[in-house]
């Protein structure tokens, strides 16, 4: 029996094993037609991934598919084998392809992309995709008794699915970005036990429970059994959930930010907390912040940040005296895919509303001062869908103001300059995220860091460094609000390596990149005086500042840290650093890195 | 008295609203052949189901002897399941592994009769084709119990009489017991031992083949018969009546003094069967 499953899966496998060759293949010719500029590699380890999780739901399914399409289901339960030895002789075969398939994945995927692996374009993250592949065939095993409809069994575990994974992140929604993130995490793995516990366990179970009495009835049936056993078990399931998730601190999630005059702000999903040092008055806010760069920033004695309560997506503003808050600006759409980077330009700030799948996105420019919105329509003009844009810059030419718009897709981004009476330029393409400061635009070409001076007319290049000067410029510094308003000698950037990253500084006077120090840890920059690196990753945690010449300075020893550790996170600020060790919270604020108390926190 | 070999115990099943099997209670002997019969939907494939095992009963019980493993079994449905992509080779060969039967010991005496291509699809195989494969299959378990679910009408003389005399063969030299289902009796008088029939769920008649004659009788006349006589169908032509009676007793002919004609089993079945319509259109 066991051969004849084994025979019967080889079978599918071949079919699946053509589908991620051809459909790969087809496509290459596609793009060579189409001039796409997406290698076969990417095709096929897009093709790769979507299809592993389809062959997951139709193995899945179809268990006794074949045995009801050749009449041969009665045969089947008069063979001399127990319900449960039946089960596990059709499971095994399938999950052992499945296995199969899923370890070879990031493999192939390695090979294919030329090392690039789980960073090619269309790749699925590893992680994300070992999950649904396996969750998704046990769900689909768990129906496949229900109904004889193939299609409509696949269409059921596909929305269960959905809705559990969104219900589960929109609990846990501190841990969402970990499904997506290319590299797994321990709050991936949290996330995976919560699925496998709230869901997996509850079907599986009431299948093998109710399975105990499969037989020839209609579905019908066999579902009211199994809905006996898989009610207790769900509500079971979920409650289980709950604890294990209370367990590891996640439904108290909360995140933080510690502003320059050392207010500790808390927030969660539906409201925040300002706390103020040493004994100040604690202020309840109904609205909550999103407290992670680049959507938050400091300016003139306000934070700016966004704000999504209940159906109101917002831009809102906060006095950092009074601690009042204002909205700033209202999204016009519900589900407004804001893109990074704000920016200020003396009193404006720019935002950048979009929606890519609707294809439209505006350009708003909110006057602080008369709280007026010029809004510049870039819908059409800039190619939205399917891309991620972002400001990183802003300046004034002969009195006329200007902002640059980066467009990430595939391997190249398309560069845009927005003039405020909303004439569009395209500017170039860079294949690395762009900087641009004291009117220079560097970007990164084939031959490598390209430096260009930015005129009325468009971009003139001055150097091309060569290349492997792959420094990434990092995000914080889009959203700092005095970038372009003074004058810069020069930026840093990191290139990361496997182990080891390295802190580049680019010197805008004389266009050169010279290393300033390769280090194990995580380097943060504001400006040549305050960088600093963290090295506390499965290792123990120090925390160093950067000198001007290179050299570290360690500011203070955190060994018992471990940031690989669920819920331990190390954030690091202008003002100071938060430490969050499970429940534990640590403030320390900068210059000297006195420990911050404030009533009313537990810390 | 044979050992019990099979123990059927207040078996209910429900199709939906529609009661299938009621409180069934039933006994069956080693080495007996039994034939149940009924009109169509009144449990006789269900009950043959829940037997094989193919079917779960909702409440109630089925003592199969500890002797008897599950690889001594032998069911053919009424649709002859089997996996129809395989070649008959394959089947052979898949049926023998898992009932644990060395190929050497795989009687093809059967098959040789029909001259089969062993390369041949089994869903290429003509039904009376398909019911001596199936039944070789089963032969090859050299089963302790068979049961045989309504397919026997469906094959011509020829394949009929190779079937029943492979079963008598069967039932002579290992002692099984064959339960089967069927509606025709063609050739088949000589075979069962024990008659069941059923209607509603439920059994209405349970007698060994012996005592029919002497259980039911059935009067012939152009009138209307008068008296207390216990006729479970009534049989109405343009010249005479039949009047199916059952139990017959000895003292119903004393004191009635009309002529009791003996019966065979294709019209105690049809009387039974026709006795339920009959109450249904009232």
């Amino acid at each position: 029996m066991l051969k004849k499953e084994f025979n019967e899966i080889l079978r599918q496998s071949f079919l699946f094993a053509c589908v991620i060759v051809g459909a790969p293949v087809l496509l290459s010719l596609m793009s060579l037609v189409f001039g796409w500029s997406v290698t076969f590699g990417e095709f096929f380890a897009g093709v790769y991934g979507v299809a592993i999780v389809i062959f997951a739901m139709v193995t899945g399914v179809t268990l006794f598919a074949m045995e009801r399409k050749q009449g041969g289901i009665e045969y089947l339960l008069t063979l001399p084998l127990s319900r449960t030895r039946l089960l596990w002789v059709k499971i095994l075969p399938r999950f052992t392809a499945l296995a199969v398939f899923s370890i070879l994945y990031p493999v192939v995927l390695y090979v294919v992309t030329g090392g690039k692996g789980a960073d090619s374009v269309l790749a699925l993250p590893p992680f994300f995709l070992f999950y649904s592949v396996f969750v998704l065939f046990f769900l689909s095993v768990s129906l496949s008794a229900s109904h004889e409809n193939i299609v409509l069994l696949i269409i059921g575990a596909m929305f269960i699915f959905i809705v559990h994974t969104l219900l589960i992140t929109s609990v846990f929604r501190s841990a969402l970005w970990s499904w997506f993130s290319r590299y797994h995490s321990l709050e991936s793995l949290h996330l995976a036990v919560l699925g496998i516990v709230s869901l997996v366990l509850p079907f599986m179970v009431a299948f093998v429970l109710s399975f105990k009495k499969f037989d020839v009835h209609p579905g019908k049936r066999f579902n009211r059994g199994f809905l006996k056993v898989f009610i207790p078990v769900i509500i079971a399931g979920l409650l289980v959930s709950f604890i294990y998730a209370y367990g590891v601190g996640e439904t108290d999630f909360k995140m933080y930010y510690l502003t320059t005059n050392h207010k500790l702000i808390e927030s969660d999903w539906v409201s925040a907390r300002v706390y103020d040092k040493d004994g100040g008055e604690t202020v309840s806010l109904d609205t909550p912040f999103m407290m992670y760069f680049p959507e938050l920033i400091e300016s003139d004695g306000y934070i700016y940040t966004r704000s999504d309560a209940g159906r109101n997506n917002s831009i809102v503003r906060m006095n950092l005296e009074t601690n009042e808050v204002e909205t700033v600006y209202e999204y016009k759409r519900r589900f407004s895919f804001y893109s990074r980077g704000y920016w200020f330009s003396g009193r404006t700030l720019a935002i950048l509303e979009v929606d890519r799948y609707r294809d439209e996105m505006d350009l708003a420019l909110i006057n602080m001062d008369t709280k007026g919105v010029n809004t510049i329509t870039l819908g059409g003009k800039i190619p939205v869908k399917k891309n991620r844009l972002w400001l990183f810059g802003m300046d004034e030419i002969d009195g006329k103001r200007f902002w640059l718009l980066a467009s990430e897709r595939s391997r190249v981004y398309p560069l845009f300059r927005v003039w405020e009476d909303g004439n569009i330029e395209k500017l170039g393409t860079t294949m690395k995220k762009p900087a641009y400061a004291n009117g220079m635009l560097i970007t990164l070409g084939e031959e490598g860091m390209v430096f260009s001076r930015l005129t009325a007319e468009g971009p003139e290049e001055i150097k091309t460094l060569p290349a492997g000067k792959d420094v990434f410029f990092h995000h914080h510094w889009f959203g700092s609000p005095d970038l372009n308003n003074i004058h810069r000698k020069e930026l840093y950037g990191t290139v990361f390596g496997k182990e080891r990253n390295t802190l580049m500084r680019v010197d805008l006077e004389n266009l050169e990149v010279t290393k300033v120090l390769e280090a194990e840890g995580r380097f943060q920059w504001f400006s040549p005086e305050e960088c600093y690196l963290f090295s506390g990753y499965g290792k123990p945690g120090k925390f160093y500042r950067v000198q001007p010449d290179g050299q570290l300075k360690l500011l203070r020893d955190f060994t018992g840290y471990d940031g690989m550790k669920w819920m331990h996170r190390f954030s690091i600020y202008r003002s100071g650093i938060i430490v969050k060790e499970g429940e534990k919270l640590s403030v320390y604020a900068f210059p000297e890195l006195k420990e911050l108390t404030f009533k009313d926190l537990e810390q | 008295m044979n050992k019990e070999i099979i123990q059927v115990n207040e078996l209910c099943l429900d199709y939906g609203k529609r009661k299938v099997l009621d409180n069934v209670s039933v006994r069956f002997e080693q080495g007996k052949t039994v034939l149940i019969a009924g009109n169509n939907g009144g449990g006789k494939s269900s009950l043959l189901k829940c037997l094989a095992g193919v079917l779960f009963p909702d409440s109630g019980d089925i003592r199969i002897d500890e002797s008897v493993s599950k690889e001594k079994i032998g069911f053919i449905s009424d649709r002859m399941s089997l996996f129809e992509d395989f070649t008959l080779a394959r089947g052979i060969e898949f049926h023998s592994g898992m009932f644990k039967v060395k190929p050497a010991d795989f009687d093809r005496s059967l098959l040789d009769r029909l001259k089969l291509d062993m390369g041949m699809k089994i869903r290429d195989l003509s039904m009376g084709e398909r019911a001596v494969y199936h039944l070789s299959l089963l032969l090859s378990q050299k089963p302790e119990i068979l049961l045989v679910d309504e397919i026997i009408h469906t094959i011509d003389p020829y394949l009929r009489e190779l079937f029943l005399d492979a079963l008598i063969g069967l039932i002579d030299d290992l002692n099984t017991s064959v339960i089967m289902v069927n509606h025709t009796f063609t050739d088949m008088g000589r075979l069962p031992e024990r008659v069941l029939i059923m209607e509603n769920g439920g059994f209405i008649f349970d007698e060994q083949s012996e005592d029919l004659t002497g259980k039911m009788k059935k009067i012939v006349t152009d009138k209307e018969i008068k008296g207390d006589i216990p006729v479970v169908f009534k049989n109405e032509t343009p010249i005479y009546n039949e009047y199916y009676v059952y139990p017959y007793t000895d003292e119903l002919a004393a004191g009635t003094g009309y002529e009791f004609q003996d019966v065979d089993l294709t019209q105690v079945v049809k009387s039974f069967i026709g006795g339920y319509y009959a109450k249904k259109r009232i």
